[in-house]
């Protein structure tokens, strides 16, 4: 497209006959759009203040204006007189042409004040040859904006002038400059001198117009006696550079306009702003408009370079994120691209690395898999890839580790990742990283790092060491050698899983670790690595070790922990016996007493996975013979003593009852181990009454046994000891013959008050509950089958009976007695004795205010 | 027998006394049970109402605290945007606030109550703790009836705030639609109002930059230059709008807006909705003048002269109150008088705007004239009129109340061949008669053309319009003997039936264009014109063409202009 001109000013055309305003000549090419659009843009009105006549100091209007791919660039100035000879006339010389003509390689400002625009034409010529190239000459002394932005606060005026120049396309904000056109020029060449060379195509100005508010300019110089008024809103609605005021807009900031502005003087010019702008023009080589994307690109220059004098991790993401965008929408990539995309996922690591956050992770994953399809080294990123995975496992950033050892999995063959492992130097400063203090750190290490460690000759040392930190840090976990934290559990399970360090190598280390002080460790990695296997096999594979590391009681730990691990009595059993079994005969005896005394322990006690009782144990362990023979006798007393300790008359389970029968039996036997020992009296009377209480039926012998165990309590001791007895005996089967039989037993005449206190709550619960057939019947063995018990207590049963009223008082105040009422009416009417309780049960009349009281 | 009587009357006697005895120790007992029982509950319905009265003061309160800061409620303003435009404003209380401090006060009311209520039920519920576990039946009758009482006060609180706020609510109601009634009547009347006494008066706003006619100028706010496109009564406010705009610091602006302009000292800068133009002094009874022209006709010289004229002399001797309202049209006519004061000629009108601006000047013909005029005196440079394009965009056509036609009388060849070797010789000595190149004929075409098409006139039909033609530069060599007072006063003279000097100058003028070859454009004007009047002047003085005058004074430059504001 060759570049059209046009001569535009006040004549008389001889053969139009038309005078004033009009086209003086022009190119042959000049469309109707073209036209148009410099109808718009080269009006000229001499500054209302101003002498007309003086020429020298009307402003000059250049003027560049970008509509539709086509660029306008016109000169307008005052030339004097017009044709009738008024002053008032002006001279626009107008070119038409794209914006890469117009403003490229220089920005449209600079052609200020060339010789090669026109002010006067007394020709007649009315066609304008079209230009190929604007070929204008460049009189604009370049240096004179250094000095122009020098002088007063003119530095802090451009800063604000740059961000508004930024924001424009945000905010649409006019910027208008109060200044004379020179300075307006300078300060619009200012601002072309720092934005990339390819977005001067976007600003467009007009270093002077008499009416900044009716024009299409983002930039528009004006004098103060213009039609703009600078009111307050104005400075709010519009961006205003007043120099004669010296006011100034406010402008929202801008990172690149920060960017230049530290860079405001010619060394620095030439050494990064053309720097940046070259790559700049590389990247984004037809950028849309001038906008807050340079923000970015400042951004990413400066972090890409490391000259960012501060540090914001947001602004790093957006800004790589940004430029990654821009580079992955190119159609094809070249190597200076590709490098870029390297930069990105450097700095989107450091932003990873910085301040890890899901969205810094992503983005940097994004980055590599991008990175992965176009560079042909994307091998060459795998330090930087682990080196970013290291510093997450070493900061304990356990929620991105996973992620980019899935990327590293997922991008790097086997070998490579493999081979890191072989590093002595890198294994060397994972060491002095490693925290021993830090138990969570050295979890995660397991986790991520420590199953690929790899023994070779350059990196035992290294292996060893972080093993030894990994001890010294599970030493600190270790306050009970059978009570870990789950932490330490987890860790020694991730020590267990290494695949590429032999399990002798392992015990080795611990063993080296723990030789010179009182360890646990290495019984912790020892038993990890046994405790799956059967007995069978830890013979065979493992406990060659007790004799190697010299470590005794190895074998014990290992015993403990297995009964430490016994989630039931039976299973603690089987695992005795078991162990009994596997061992030589020699040793079974002193194997069998020193678990036993360990299960008898405290520390067992803490330490189980489940509860065990001593009487359940007890009662598997002590009607084993093969047990009872092995056990050490003073120990089967402390079994037996344990077990009875607690023990009182109550029901008890199968395996119980089972026991209780056999020590009945042994304890029959003076020649069996229990039968020559001295034992209390009252044991055989509480293990017959629990046998009688379970099976329910209470021997004649016991009643006497009974009656002088409860005589030689306490008052304490009996209440609690009959509550327990009589809520149990309630709820079992009530005849006539054990009812009157526990009475006989516990009934003791000093503690008449208790006994009889128990009895008739546990009958109110009865009332509560509802068993109206179970109170029926108990009325019915005291009506006619008490008799026997005068006998032996001759005044049970008038106690009975003289709190029996009281007793139907209470039941018929029972909460559910109307439910009851009629059933339990009709249990009694069956009975003979009815009649002699039957105006107990009669309900008494009572007022409307009586229910109240 | 009688014995047994006797005992049998005793007996009786002392049955009823005793039912007697029981009877009244039972009524003391209900008495002293109903008494306790309605003491406490008539205190806790007493502390019901207090803390109702209390708690409805309060929510009522915060409420009406939050309805002045809270944002308005979007869905409303769209709702109403049917009637008001929408505005940067928070509504009116009846239109948004108040509603919104009813439903708080309706919704906001029952928590503290239910606080409150719960302490008294609480109360109750100790009280009949304490009767159940009590031994005496004093004691026992006592909490029951305090219990009972309080349960009744804790209720009492709730039917206290339900009254409280049904009251509220029903009084709120029926204010906030009386409100929205009286507020709706009011702007409804002020709206209809102003329409007549703008429409009677011809007040119209309308930008002399761009010629956009706005019902109301765009009012900017001072604080956080937020638009207001109808800063008048509406739902906004009557008196005032409270601007909702942000502040920089993302506060809300809250500056008082007021939609009369006596209602505050506060100048609000008001702008064209169109091209942003900042307008001052608009709203006066609208007076439409172009001054239409070919190019150095004189047209900017008339404006100037003429209005200097009719503020510095016709004004004061009419008692005339006249200034230019807009500051801009003020230093420009100030410059310029400064100019022809000094005897320059005036620079050569810009055609750099693409339509004509106006001049607005502001005549108060009595003291006090409530409704000034506001006469618009369109500047619009030659060439607006010498090409179709060019005047198709003087929008301001459709206004137009008058036209003031300049002729510059060297335009025509016959006057310019008559005078040539003067011209020739003025021109030499610089002089600054400078005949305009353009012929009346073609002007007034467009002119014609412009009536025409914005004011849809049918074919052959006049336009009512007065139209003042007006020959210039008769300073220029003889021209004022042929054209000027002395001319009229000879036409006077030989036709007696003309009196009037006005209407002789007129006969004048009209004749000297006829006998000049301009009887085509004469009777063209007398065909599309209703009014048409012929007049004379010098924009320069007698004398002053010659470029050597020190200064310039308009000669009958006020007649046209005068005659055309009666006509109008």
């Amino acid at each position: 497209m060759l570049i059209q001109q046009q001569y535009y000013t006040s004549w008389s055309n001889p053969k139009t006959q038309r005078t004033g305003f009009q086209v003086k000549a022009e190119s042959p090419n000049l469309t109707q759009t073209m036209t148009e659009a410099l109808d718009r843009l080269i009006g000229y009105s001499i500054p209302t203040q101003l002498d007309a006549s003086d020429l020298e100091n009307h402003p000059v209007a250049l003027r560049y204006y970008t509509i539709d791919q086509i660029a306008v660039l016109v000169s307008s100035r005052s030339n004097g007189k017009d044709e009738l000879g008024r002053d008032g006339n002006f001279f626009a010389h107008s070119l038409v042409g794209t914006p890469e003509q117009m403003a490229y390689p220089l920005a449209p400002i600079f052609y200020w004040d060339s010789p090669f625009w026109v002010s006067q034409d007394s020709s007649n010529q009315e066609q304008l040859s079209p230009l190929e190239r604007l070929e204008a000459e460049v009189v604009f002394d370049f240096d004179a904006v250094w000095s122009f932005l020098e002088q007063g606060d003119r530095k802090q005026q451009f800063y604000r002038l740059l961000c508004a120049v930024i924001d424009y396309q945000h905010s649409k904000r006019r910027i208008v400059i109060v200044d004379d056109a020179e300075s307006v020029a300078l300060w619009i060449a200012s601002i072309c001198t720092f934005i990339p060379p390819s977005h001067c195509y976007f600003l467009s100005f007009s270093t002077y117009h008499h009416d900044p508010g009716r024009t299409p300019f983002i930039i528009t110089g004006t004098t103060p006696d213009s039609y703009f008024r600078c009111t307050p809103d104005a400075y709010v609605s519009s961006f205003i550079v007043n120099t004669q005021e010296h006011m100034l807009s406010e402008a929202p900031t801008s990172d690149y306009a920060t960017f230049i502005i530290k860079r405001l003087s010619p060394e620095h010019y030439e050494e990064e702003v053309i720097d940046f702008f070259n790559w700049l023009e590389r990247l984004d080589s037809k950028p849309q408009f001038i906008d807050r994307h340079l923000d970015q690109y400042a951004n990413f220059y400066q972090f890409s370079k490391g000259k960012s004098e501060y540090y914001d991790s947001k602004k790093l993401l957006d800004a790589t994120v940004f430029i990654s965008d821009v580079i992955l929408k190119k159609v094809s990539l070249d190597q200076e691209d590709v490098a870029d995309l390297r930069i990105v996922c450097n700095l989107l690591a450091d932003s990873a690395l910085e301040n890890p956050a899901s969205d810094a992770v992503a983005e940097y994953s994004r980055s590599l898999r991008s990175l992965k399809i176009h560079d042909s080294h994307f091998s060459e990123t795998f330090d930087q890839t682990f080196g970013v995975a290291i510093v997450f496992v070493f900061a304990k950033q356990r929620q991105f580790i996973d992620e980019i050892f899935q990327l590293i999995v997922e991008f790097y063959s086997p070998n490579l990742i493999q081979s890191i492992f072989c590093q002595a130097e890198l294994l060397e400063s994972w060491v002095q990283q490693l925290d021993v203090n830090d138990i969570d750190q050295i979890e995660i290490f397991w986790r991520f790092l420590g199953n690929k460690l790899h023994l070779i000759q350059t990196t035992e040392a290294q292996i060893k060491l972080i093993l030894h930190k990994t001890f010294l840090a599970l030493e600190s976990q270790i306050s009970n050698p059978y009570e870990l934290s789950e932490l330490a559990l987890e860790i020694i399970d991730l020590i267990r899983q290494r695949n590429n360090i032999p399990e002798n190598f392992l015990l080795i280390s611990a063993a080296s670790y723990s030789s010179n002080r009182a360890s646990s460790v290495l019984k912790l990695i020892y038993y990890s690595l046994v405790e799956h296997y059967s007995l069978q096999d830890r013979s065979s594979s493992y406990w060659k070790y007790w004799q190697l590391l010299s470590q005794d009681d190895l074998q014990e730990y290992e015993v403990r922990r297995d009964l430490l691990n016994s989630t039931h009595v039976q299973h603690l059993v089987k695992v005795l016996q078991d162990w009994v079994n596997s061992v030589n005969r020699e040793g079974q005896a002193n194997l069998l007493n020193n678990a036993v005394r360990f299960i008898l322990s405290s520390e067992f006690c803490q330490s189980s996975i489940v509860p065990i009782s001593i009487q359940s144990l007890a009662a598997y362990l002590l009607p084993e013979n093969t047990f009872v023979c092995k056990l050490d006798s003073t120990l089967y007393n402390e079994i037996f003593e344990t077990l009875v300790s607690e023990i009182c008359i109550c029901k008890v389970d199968g395996p119980m009852l089972h026991l209780y029968q056999s020590l009945i039996e042994q304890l029959a036997d003076p020649t069996s181990s229990l039968g020559r020992l001295r034992i209390d009296w009252k044991y055989p009377i509480i293990i017959q009454g629990a046998i009688d209480l379970t099976q329910g039926m209470l021997q004649e012998s016991t009643i006497p046994q009974l009656h002088r165990y409860f005589s030689s309590m306490s008052r304490e001791q009996y209440q609690r000891e009959i509550e327990v007895l009589l809520e149990e005996f309630f709820v079992s089967r009530i005849d006539s013959d054990s009812h009157f039989k526990i009475v006989r037993g516990v009934y003791i005449p000093s503690y008449r008050e208790d006994f009889w206190t128990i009895y008739w709550s546990i009958f109110q619960e009865l009332i509560d509950q509802g068993c109206v057939v179970k109170i029926t019947n108990i009325l019915d063995l005291w009506f006619c089958s008490s008799g026997d018990l005068i006998d032996h207590h001759p005044y049970v049963v008038p106690e009975f009976f003289s709190e029996l009223p009281n007793l139907f008082e209470r039941i018929k105040s029972a909460k559910n007695y109307g439910k009851i009422e009629r059933t339990f009416k009709d249990e009694l009417s069956r009975k003979d004795w009815h009649g002699c309780i039957q105006k107990y049960l009669q309900r008494s009349r009572k007022g409307l205010l009586g229910n109240l009281f | 027998m009688e014995e047994g009587i006797g005992v049998l009357i005793g007996g009786f006697i002392v049955l009823v006394i005793a039912i007697y005895v029981i009877a009244f120790i039972a009524s003391i007992i209900v008495t002293v049970f109903s008494a306790v029982a309605g003491a406490v509950a008539a205190a806790g319905a007493l502390s019901g109402a207090w803390v109702g009265v209390k708690h409805f003061c309060e929510t009522l309160s915060e409420a009406q605290e939050r309805s002045q800061t809270k944002p308005t409620n979007p869905e409303i303003k769209r709702y109403l945007s049917r009637i008001y435009t929408e505005q940067p404003a928070y509504l009116m209380y009846p239109y948004d606030a108040g509603w919104f401090v009813l439903r708080s006060v309706m919704t906001g009311v029952w928590t503290p109550t239910e606080a409150e209520s719960g302490k008294w039920f609480g109360y109750g519920t100790d009280a009949f703790t304490k009767a159940s576990a009590g031994s005496g039946y004093a004691d026992k009758i006592l909490q029951w009836a305090i219990g009972i009482g309080s349960y009744a006060g804790g209720l009492c609180h709730y039917i206290s705030a339900f009254f409280i706020v049904a009251v509220f609510t029903f009084f709120q109601s029926i204010f906030l639609f009386l409100a929205y009634i009286a507020t709706s009547i009011v702007i409804a009347f002020l709206g209809i109002g102003t329409f007549i006494y703008s429409r009677y008066h011809r007040i119209y706003h309308r930008c002399p930059d761009c010629h956009h006619q706005m019902p109301i100028p765009v009012h900017i706010c001072p604080k956080c230059s937020t638009k207001h496109t109808r800063l008048w009564p509406s739902a906004y406010g009557i008196l005032n709008h409270r601007c909702e705009g942000l502040l920089p610091s993302g506060s809300v602006c809250d500056e008082i807006l007021p939609t009369f302009k006596s209602s505050s000292s506060t100048t609000i800068t008001q702008t064209c909705p169109s091209c942003n133009r900042v307008l001052e002094g608009l709203g006066g009874t609208n007076i439409h003048i172009p001054i239409i022209g070919g190019p150095a006709v004189g047209k900017s010289h008339y404006i100037v002269t003429a209005t200097k004229e009719l503020l510095e002399n016709y004004a004061p001797s009419a008692g005339w109150s006249v200034t230019l309202p807009d500051s801009l049209h003020l230093r420009d006519y100030t410059s310029n008088v400064a100019l022809i004061n000094a005897g320059k000629c005036l620079p050569k009108t810009s055609n750099a705007n693409a339509s004509a601006q106006a001049y607005n000047i502001q005549i108060r013909q009595k003291i006090g004239q409530a409704v000034p005029q506001l006469l618009y005196l369109y500047d619009a440079a030659g060439e607006y009129y010498t090409s179709d394009a060019s005047a198709q965009q003087q929008e301001y056509f459709k206004y137009v109340h008058g036209a003031l036609l300049i002729v510059d009388p060297f335009s025509l060849d016959n006057v310019r061949a008559a005078y040539s070797a003067e011209l020739q010789d003025d021109k030499a000595k610089g002089g600054i008669i400078r005949p305009s190149g353009d012929n009346p004929d073609t002007v007034y075409e467009n002119m014609l053309m412009l009536f025409e098409t914005k004011l849809n006139l049918k074919r052959n039909q006049k336009v009512k319009a007065p139209i003042a033609v007006v020959v210039t530069k008769c300073d220029a060599f003889d021209l004022e003997q042929r054209l000027g007072e002395a001319a009229a006063r000879n036409y006077m003279a030989a036709n007696p039936k003309v009196r009037n000097l006005d209407d002789a100058l007129d006969q004048v003028v009209e004749e000297f264009l006829t006998k000049y070859g301009a009887g085509n454009f004469v009777r063209n004007l007398r065909s599309h014109f209703i009014t048409v009047r012929f007049f004379s002047c010098s924009a320069v003085g007698i004398g002053n063409s010659n470029g050597s005058a020190t200064k310039f004074e308009g000669l009958r430059v006020l007649d046209p202009l005068l005659w055309l504001h009666k006509q109008v």
